[in-house]
């Protein structure tokens, strides 16, 4: 439901993305299935 | 969120000596993914893979309040779900759209014309701060980059209207 409209709601599944990290290894939100995730955005500016 | 690469965002993560795992989505796609178009957001992500929780363009740990709601949450008791507004989703896409063609230009060293787009991309959707703020940080980084963000600068270009 969420990856449909993009915009993720409270209930929702979180949607699994795959991005690099400042350490240079590739991370899937699903590496960390099973445990609470608290997920920060930030940026630098 | 940081269109400039990783190197910005760990000037601050080895200031702050922050250990958490941190990714860096330079296209957005987690604005896109998730719905949203301001910083600093949180969404705390349940066992069983559903979101508990959101908030979005305001959120702060160092907030005492913030922060016990992120204690009570992780330990399992007294904890209350929250929902924000929806954004419109047209206008979000479409700048959206702009601001990853505006990346691409960024990535082969095309500033001014990246630039370009993502100002075109604030006239459709004026509080999308992703995208305003990338500017300021890439025409500005004394504001930025120095020592820390200079965030009273900030409020003047807003009333500025920039």
């Amino acid at each position: 439901m969420a990856e449909q409209t993009g915009y993720v709601k409270v209930g929702d599944l979180a949607p699994n993305f795959c991005l690099p990290s400042v350490a240079g290894e590739d991370i899937q939100l699903s590496d960390y299935s099973g445990q609470k995730i608290a997920l920060f955005f930030w940026a630098s500016w | 969120m940081d269109v400039q690469g990783v190197e910005k965002p760990k000037f601050y993560l080895e200031k702050a000596h922050a250990t958490l795992t941190t990714v860096v989505d330079q296209s957005n796609q987690l604005g896109k993914l998730y719905g949203f178009k301001a910083v600093p957001n949180v969404y705390l992500i349940g066992s069983d893979g559903n979101v508990d929780f959101i908030e979005l363009g305001t959120f702060n740990i160092r907030e005492p309040v913030k922060r016990s709601l992120v204690e009570n949450w992780v330990s399992g008791k007294d904890f209350k779900s929250s929902q924000p507004e929806k954004f419109e989703q047209e206008t979000h896409r479409k700048a959206n759209e702009l601001f990853v063609s505006g990346q691409q230009l960024f990535n082969s060293n095309k500033t001014d014309e990246a630039i370009k787009l993502w100002r075109k991309a604030i006239e459709i959707d004026p509080n999308n701060y992703i995208i305003r703020k990338q500017i300021w940080a890439i025409e500005n980084p004394d504001r930025f980059y120095k020592d820390k963000v200079d965030y009273t600068w900030q409020d003047v270009q807003l009333e500025k209207g920039r």
